[in-house]
């Protein structure tokens, strides 16, 4: 994904639809030295449980490959399960008018 | 009778001092008064155009008007100053207008500016100046205000 923002930013992520109440494991693959990937290791992701996941300075020239991955050991039968993420981009200081 | 001729002249003395004070006051604020009714400007702040602005053009506009009310009965110009650093802000109408008698203008003000513009409230003083031949410039300085949110986007 290709981030712009005319301030500091946060980069909020959540599942707001996961069928059986699957989890999702996120993890950088690769970055832009503008961001700041907040955690070492992979985030866990539930259902809707919002996650900031990076931050970054204002401007037009970051990007962010990000990696998904099932994060319980349910048994899942073969098929399609519908997951939703929601992102969001918040400012990191001051009133967001 | 002495003490009254004294009360009389003390009175006298008090009262005239109260009208001299008085009037010194009243004079300028009279003229002021006046040149208050002559030129009347209120203002309608900037507001962005979408309200929800899209980060798809590197620019964003945002509109204001003043509302100027002229009132007298002589010819006129009226001139008007937007006091900018070269932040992209144009009028549609020329700095000046010239007229005779009363009359409402509105005067529409566009700020083009770079969406990188940090989030914050912006002030951008407007001068308006009526002339009228043999009386005083009657002038006023205005705040047009403009709030830029926060913007960001994600593309996919």
């Amino acid at each position: 994904m290709q981030i712009q923002a005319n301030a500091p930013w946060l980069l909020q992520v959540e599942l707001t639809k996961s069928e059986h109440g699957l989890a999702l494991l996120c993890e950088s693959l690769h970055k832009t030295a503008s961001i700041n990937f907040l955690s070492s290791s992979p985030v866990q992701l539930g259902p809707n449980q919002p996650v900031v996941l990076a931050q970054g300075e204002a401007g037009g020239e970051h990007s962010l490959t990000l990696d998904w991955q099932k994060a319980s050991m349910l048994a899942l039968r073969a098929g399609e399960y519908d997951l939703l993420l929601k992102f969001s981009l918040l400012p990191v200081r001051g009133k967001a008018f | 009778m002495n003490t009254y001729k004294q009360k009389i002249y003390k009175y006298l003395l008090i009262i005239g001092s109260f009208l001299f004070f008085s009037f010194n006051g009243v004079g300028p604020a009279l003229a002021g008064n006046h040149q208050n009714a002559l030129l009347k400007v209120s203002v309608v702040n900037f507001r962005l155009v979408p309200l929800v602005p899209e980060v798809k053009n590197q620019h964003l506009t945002a509109k204001a008007e003043l509302y100027v009310e002229i009132n007298t009965t002589t010819d006129w110009t009226l001139q008007w100053d937007v006091h900018s650093k070269g932040d992209g802000i144009t009028c549609l109408l020329d700095h000046e207008l010239s007229g005779h008698g009363p009359h409402h203008q509105t005067i529409p003000i566009i700020w083009d500016f770079d969406w990188t513009m940090p989030p914050g409230d912006y002030e951008l003083p407007v001068t308006v100046t009526l002339l009228t031949p043999g009386q005083a410039r009657v002038g006023r300085t205005e705040a047009l205000n403009l709030a830029v949110p926060f913007l960001a986007k994600i593309t996919l």
